[in-house]
């Protein structure tokens, strides 16, 4: 029940907080550069981390989205790619 | 209504209020979702079962936490016997998670600023990357009514907290997730869908920062800070010129 409490509390202290900020052109321009840098934040070293597997999936799942636009088919490509490379033993 | 109409003006990113159309919208978005949460559900349930927690508390923690990569993480400082100092540690480890949610929610203020407290602030009981991330797709096509995100957080939590159950069940058919790559979901799911917020972007230096920053912080300190760290770091680029483009 505290671990609910505390991820209640974070999901809406940031929104919180930008109330009582004033948002000017810098910070909306900081906004807007936010959700992506989210993604490659939190892509990049889990991938490193979980090795070439790691790599292979996040890898996949790009690809396909880039070149097909169906999250399905990436969510179940990158997983596809990175069990593969956990069955070749990497 | 006739306040609503007041305030209507195509160039404003602000947002109309919580409707039932934009909970429906919102549900529907995230019907092509289901599997790709189905399956992290399950590997949940499954992470669970591991972990010792009967199926009522399996349940339990997934509804109300409602948050799958903290309770992936938390599972691995999930303490045998509870005390004071291993709950700080498992609140400690989610609160590290889930602080991409406070700028992820932060993101959200040019669009929902003006609605009043009392429909924000319940919102974001359900909200988690998955409607944050429909949400910033929605909204950047012009949506803007923010029922959807309610109706997105509900069906998400709804798929998500059932797929635990069929996952705490089968543990002892699927002995390692590992083998299906389930642990990778979050990279799989985030990767994914950065694409279309990249496409949409005025410029990429800000993401090469952020990445940058995030190899490097996680690669120096333990945890997951590298997140937070990374985000902040894309988020100042964005704030100087790299953002222009």
């Amino acid at each position: 029940m505290a671990v609910s409490l505390v991820s209640y509390l974070i999901r809406i202290s940031g929104f919180w907080l930008m109330g009582r900020i004033e948002i000017g052109a810098r910070m909306r321009r900081a906004l807007e550069a936010l959700p992506g840098s989210i993604f490659v934040a939190t892509v990049l070293p889990i991938a490193a981390r979980s090795g070439p597997p790691g790599i292979a999936a996040a890898l996949a799942a790009a690809t396909l989205m880039l070149t097909t636009r169906r999250e399905i088919l990436a969510i179940f490509g990158g997983l596809g790619a990175g069990a593969a490379m956990r069955a070749l033993g990497f | 209504m006739s306040e609503q109409a007041d305030r209507a003006n195509p160039d404003d990113a602000a947002a109309s209020g919580v409707t039932l159309a934009g909970m429906r919208a919102g549900a529907l978005m995230t019907l092509p979702m289901t599997p790709g949460i189905f399956a992290f559900g399950l590997a949940i349930g499954a992470l669970s079962a591991q972990r010792g927690l009967t199926l009522f508390e399996t349940w339990a923690l997934t509804t109300f936490l409602n948050a799958g990569a903290a309770q992936a993480v938390a599972y691995q400082v999930w303490p045998e016997v509870w005390s004071v100092a291993a709950l700080v540690a498992v609140v400690g480890v989610v609160f590290t998670v889930n602080a991409r949610l406070m700028l992820m929610s932060a993101s959200f203020r040019p669009w929902l600023g003006n609605l009043p407290a009392a429909q924000v602030y319940p919102s974001f009981a359900v909200f988690t990357d998955m409607n944050w991330s429909l949400g910033v797709a929605y909204h950047a096509r012009g949506g803007r009514d923010a029922g959807m995100l309610v109706g997105a957080g509900l069906f998400t939590s709804l798929v998500w907290s059932l797929a635990a159950i069929p996952g705490w069940l089968m543990v002892a058919h699927v002995a390692d997730p590992r083998v299906y790559a389930l642990d990778l979901m979050l990279v799989v799911m985030f990767s994914t869908m950065s694409i279309p917020v990249m496409r949409r972007a005025r410029a990429l230096a800000p993401f090469v920062v952020a990445g940058l920053v995030a190899l490097a912080v996680g690669a120096l300190a333990p945890g997951f800070w590298f997140i937070v760290a990374g985000a902040l770091a894309g988020a100042a680029a964005g704030a100087t010129r790299l953002g222009d483009g």
